[in-house]
């Protein structure tokens, strides 16, 4: 790794510095450690968007009335499932 | 009597017979059965042998040359004593009432007889098919508070009635029919007036030959292979007997056999009811139906829809214990499971349910029957060409009819539906369910189909065809029970016939 501004941009973000670290080890630590921070990171994002949400509710909360196929009828089609219009307003998106 | 065709006796052929009846499956038998109680004289002919044979198969190998690539032209069908029933479910059901209406999204006249026609024999094929009537005929309690959808009523044949088994012992003893196997018929001689089959020639894979002669003719071979049949009986008829107007073999049918989409339960009691009492005890099974006024404003196909959990997914194949790990452990980390649901709509989890169905595949004249003059079987006949066609109508029922069940699972407020990616943009594989339907189709004239009311061949004064090809559309049921039917009426008619002189 060359001294440019790259690195100083990385310095900038924990998880890019973390990178940064992991690529300097040896090769073995460099997996397992390099793995162990990529599944920490995304399953703290998927706890922090998702918790506690079916997959509907997930569907639901991710769009706007606006952005929802109307089926008629007071139905919306939205990522394939059908909710209604009480569905959106509980998810605060209606 | 019963006898190969092979070493028949000459006195097993003498005389003259009042009818031919081709094909010994469900439609053969019962045709032939009722004809003998009648009174009439029956050669039934059967082209495979008392079990299955490497000869007989061989004849059944065809093409799919279709857009949609149909896998099943061989796996579907069987060619020996008792047809197709061999492998039979076992399911059955009736048509509705609606589907016997001329009704827009066929874009051809429909059925040219009424629903209190085609089950006119209902009671005598219930007893043929080892069912009770009453399992068909009572409507299922109503749980959906709306229009939308019905619960669908049906039963099982237990144990599945095999006509094979079941019929032999009465067919050796008949002294009215006499059934040869290792028969192929494989020629039809008409008059000079090009309107009565006055003989048909018949093979043995052993080179053996005779011409048969019969008052009247019954073919009975199965959808694909009664309007095969045709297209290459074609010795004085270019384009094939009854093919007078371009209809052999066109709009053959199938169920469509997709997965709709998966459901949450919202209120588990209702399903844990749902499957109680509306399924089990009653050995039923749930299947829902879409409610007439949804299929009439929507413009929807008929359909049996059915739910199972999705613990019940198999996974198969060499990678299947793989994706079931893969899909245990997607499943038992809740924000990972909604993640990954909410970006493939083909993930389902245990507390989840599926969907699939046997749904009505719309008659049309592109989804047909051919024969390919460069390939021919053992007897020097033309093989089978399948061109499977499936429409935007259907895609549009498919479609539409989804979204129909997702309403009201939401509108009673029991589940919430996802619907399959490929489903809303009408790329869904479509499957089979073997049920081969309408190459002969009935109508009410020679310009919508092949055979009248009757099941007779437009301009053959003495051919019927039976079985399903006679379907004009195919519903959303399993249609054993009601070829069975159709077959014992036209048995009935033939009786009439001979009564009449």
């Amino acid at each position: 790794m060359t001294d440019t501004g790259e690195k100083t941009d990385n310095a900038a973000s924990p998880l890019a510095a973390i990178v940064d670290r992991v690529k300097a080890m040896p090769t073995r630590r460099k997996l397992v450690l390099g793995g162990g921070t990529a599944a920490v990171a995304v399953a703290s994002v998927l706890a922090a968007t998702s918790s506690g949400q079916t997959a509907f509710a997930m569907a639901a909360s991710r769009t706007t009335k606006k952005g929802a196929e109307d089926l008629g009828g007071g139905f919306y089609l939205v990522d394939g499932w059908v909710l209604t219009e009480a569905d959106l307003k509980a998810m605060g998106r209606s | 009597m019963l006898q190969d065709f092979h070493t028949a006796s000459e006195d097993a052929l003498s005389g003259r017979f009042d009818v031919c009846v081709a094909g010994t499956g469900p439609a053969g038998i019962s045709v032939a059965r009722k004809v003998a109680a009648r009174g009439g004289r029956v050669l039934l002919l059967e082209a495979g042998g008392m079990t299955p044979t490497a000869e007989s198969r061989d004849v059944l190998k065809g093409q799919s040359v279709g857009t949609v690539n149909y896998q099943h032209i061989e796996k579907c069908r069987l060619r020996y004593f008792g047809g197709t029933s061999g492998h039979w479910a076992g399911r059955c059901a009736l048509f509705d009432p609606i589907d016997f209406e001329d009704r827009a999204i066929f874009g051809m006249p429909g059925w040219p007889i009424s629903y209190d026609e085609c089950y006119s024999h209902l009671s005598e094929a219930c007893a043929i098919l080892d069912i009770e009537e009453a399992a068909v005929t009572t409507p299922a309690t109503a749980l959906w508070s709306n229009n939308r959808m019905r619960a669908a009523s049906f039963t099982r044949s237990t144990p599945t009635t095999r006509f094979g088994p079941k019929y032999r012992a009465e067919i050796e003893e008949s002294g009215k029919i006499t059934c040869l196997y290792n028969a192929n018929v494989t020629a039809l001689t008409l008059d000079e007036a090009g309107t009565r089959i006055i003989s048909a020639d018949v093979k043995g894979y052993d080179g053996s030959a005779r011409t048969i002669n019969a008052d009247r003719f019954v073919i009975a071979f199965g959808a694909m292979e009664n309007a095969r049949f045709l297209l290459n009986v074609n010795q004085q008829m270019p384009s094939g007997l009854g093919n007078q107007t371009d209809w052999v073999g066109r709009t053959f049918m199938e169920h469509f056999n997709i997965e709709l989409g998966m459901f949450v339960p919202t209120d588990t009691s209702f399903w844990e009811r749902f499957v109680q009492t509306e399924g089990k005890a009653k050995g039923r099974g749930f299947p829902l139906m879409p409610g007439f006024d949804a299929m009439r404003s929507a413009g929807l196909g008929n359909a049996t829809l059915s739910m199972r959990p999705a613990t019940s997914v198999r996974f198969n194949g060499r990678l299947g214990p793989l994706r079931k790990v893969q899909r245990d452990l997607t499943c038992s980390i809740d924000p990972l499971r909604a993640y990954a649901q909410s970006n493939d709509s083909s993930i389902s989890c245990p507390g989840d349910w599926i969907t699939g169905n046997i749904m009505e595949h719309l008659p049309n004249r592109d989804s047909r029957v051919t024969v390919d003059p460069n390939a021919r079987d053992a007897f020097g006949q033309p093989r089978l060409q399948l061109a499977y066609e499936v429409s935007d109508a259907d895609k549009k029922t498919m479609r539409s009819l989804a979204i129909e069940m997702a309403k009201a699972f939401a509108e009673t407020d029991v589940a919430r539906m996802r619907i399959s990616d490929d489903v809303l943009q009408g790329t869904a594989n479509v499957g089979a369910h073997c049920h081969h339907m309408g190459t002969t189709r009935m109508a009410s004239s020679a310009a919508y189909g092949v055979v009248d009311p009757n099941c007779r061949v437009f301009g053959v004064d003495n051919l019927y065809m039976g079985g399903s090809s006679v379907f004009s559309t195919g519903g959303g049921v399993n249609p054993t029970l009601t070829l069975v039917a159709l077959a014992l009426r036209l048995g009935d008619h033939i009786g009439d016939q001979m009564t009449s002189g």
